[in-house]
């Protein structure tokens, strides 16, 4: 009886403890798992995604926005440049225009996305940490925003 | 050093060649070598990173050359009614189709902008035209026409109906072709650069310097790339000092300076201004804050005017300055008012001669709505109430702007 009683209860603890990380999920930054990056200042992330240059260790990085979820951008736009999705699309265009050259991409195709990601070192974007849990060629170097 | 002083002064070279053109007045003794002077200040200022310490390494540029290329058209249709039964003759923001084409391209740190802007009014010109080289991530140096740092609103808004949430820009701030009183171009050499400090604070400067505008046909000329008519272009020079609470956000609190030798070439501004030469100084602030849906833009310019060169000589002395307050009420709809005054500007001859008597407003209010659809468009509809000298007059303005692609 004991000895079932102390399985119930590890079992027990085993399942409350999938079932909580099942329902949180956090947003990552998401590099190559061939680049030097090891992590960027929440500073340096927003230069990126407003289209500055951003050069750590001489390598110049360059963003690429994950347009692929809704819930995603809203995300992005609220903790990463605490902007409005109107605000962010004009400071955008407007960096752009000063600066001369092309404000950072979004890309809605997932897949297509961390294939860039994967095979570019100097490519950053971020995504759901879940959907790159176990994505060999891809690695996490700065959690944005937790559940 | 020496090699970036050579490159640049070799990026230089048409530029001073176009000041060649006018009548010469910039590039005469004294003046000649400050094209040059300024250009190595700049890259001195640049390489020393303002504010690195010495012990820091200044960081490589980019190891391969990589490839940007930017280009969007920007248009705008406005249709503007007067709401009195008196006629009007303004000259804000007429109404019609304006376009403007922008082209980048970046390789590497090498940098080019180029503007054309175009209207229905016959108005078309080079608006911008510059080389840049990316010094050091963060630190641009530019050669060629831009646009004067020292103006808060144009800074930021370009020339870009799209990018300004009201229709109309302030009176203080109108560009040169639409009776501006205030210089908004330089032709020469522009250094932008932004470091971090503290705990996540920014701290920006852009500083200009090259040919100004000149009073030719009865406006402020400055110098145009394509066939420039407007006389000779003396020194201008401006900066912008901008403090950041945190870095790169868009709020902040600017210092604004400005310095233009303009000559005075009109025989009809000659007669009007008593004089062959005005030399403008500019201090001015700006304040830039956002908090939720709000969104608060002011600025305040305190100009002085020293008219000389003919028998006698004076310095008029004027200020004038807005505040706009926005609201976004949805995601998509905006919501904006602004006030904006001015003092002694109707007592003076310059804005007088430049803003036209009849035209300038020395206080103005206005709201509107602005509603963003499709992908980059967006309704703007602003009622206005302003006051000039022949009396308080308003207006109601409709505009559609966009960006493609």
């Amino acid at each position: 009886m004991k000895t079932i009683a102390l399985i119930t209860a590890a079992l027990g603890l085993i399942v409350h403890g999938a079932a909580r990380s099942a329902g949180s999920d956090s947003v990552v930054l998401v590099v190559s798992a061939h680049s030097r990056v090891s992590t960027l200042s929440a500073i340096e992330v927003r230069e990126l995604f407003l289209g500055m240059t951003v050069a750590p260790e001489g390598q110049v990085l360059h963003a690429v926005r994950n347009a692929s979820d809704t819930r995603l951008s809203d995300i992005f736009l609220q903790n990463v440049v605490a902007m409005s999705a109107n605000s962010y699309r004009r400071r955008v265009l407007g960096m752009a225009l000063e600066q001369g050259r092309r404000p950072p991409p979004a890309e809605a195709d997932e897949r297509r996305l961390f294939q860039e990601v994967e095979t570019d070192p100097n490519v950053v974007t971020y995504a759901w940490s879940s959907q790159i849990a176990g994505v060999r060629g891809l690695k996490a170097i700065r959690v944005l925003w937790r559940d | 050093m020496k090699q970036r002083l050579r490159s640049a002064a070799a990026i230089a070279q048409p530029v001073i060649m176009l000041n060649a053109r006018t009548r010469g007045t910039f590039l005469r003794s004294s003046v000649a070598s400050r094209p040059l002077a300024v250009l190595a200040l700049g890259c001195c200022l640049a390489q020393s990173g303002l504010g690195a310490t010495g012990a820091e390494p200044a960081p490589p540029k980019a190891a391969a050359p990589e490839f940007s290329d930017l280009f969007e058209i920007f248009a705008s249709a406005e249709y503007l009614r007067e709401l009195d039964a008196r006629p009007l003759p303004s000259r804000d923001e007429d109404p019609g189709l304006r376009a403007d084409l922008a082209y980048g391209h970046g390789a590497g740190s090498w940098r080019f902008n180029a503007d054309y802007h175009w209207t229905t009014e016959h108005q078309h010109f080079l608006e911008r035209l510059q080389f840049g080289d990316e010094l050091r991530p963060g630190t641009m140096l530019w050669v060629g026409r831009f646009q004067q740092p020292s103006s808060a609103w144009n800074d930021e808004h370009h020339r870009v109906q799209y990018l300004q949430t009201s229709i109309s820009q302030p009176y203080i701030e109108r560009w040169e072709e639409d009776e501006g009183i205030l210089p908004q171009h330089i032709t020469g050499v522009l250094l932008e650069t932004r470091r971090s400090f503290g705990a996540g604070r920014g701290l920006e400067l852009a500083a200009g310097a090259g040919a100004g505008p000149s009073i030719a046909s009865g406006r402020l000329a400055p110098l145009e790339i394509i066939d420039d008519r407007g006389g000779a272009h003396r020194l201008a020079a401006a900066a912008r000092i901008t403090l950041r609470p945190d870095a790169s956000g868009g709020r902040g609190a600017s210092l604004l300076l400005g310095h233009d030798e303009i000559d005075i070439g009109d025989p009809a501004a000659v007669m009007a201004l008593g004089a062959r030469e005005a030399d403008l100084d500019l201090l001015g602030a700006q304040i830039t804050w956002h908090r939720r849906d709000w969104q608060l833009d002011a600025a305040g310019y305190r100009v002085a005017v020293y008219l000389h060169g003919l028998a006698g000589s004076r310095t008029e002395r004027f200020s004038a300055g807005y505040l706009q307050l926005e609201r976004a009420l949805t995601p998509r709809v905006t919501a904006y008012g602004r006030a904006e005054t001015s003092a002694r500007t109707q007592e003076s001859r310059y804005v007088g001669f430049l803003g036209d008597d009849e035209d300038w407003a020395y206080r103005r209010v206005l709201g509107g709505l602005r509603w963003d659809f499709a992908s980059r468009q967006a309704l703007s509809a602003e009622f206005a109430r302003a006051s000039l000298q022949a009396g308080i007059f308003a207006q109601f303005r409709l505009q559609w702007s966009a960006a493609f692609p």
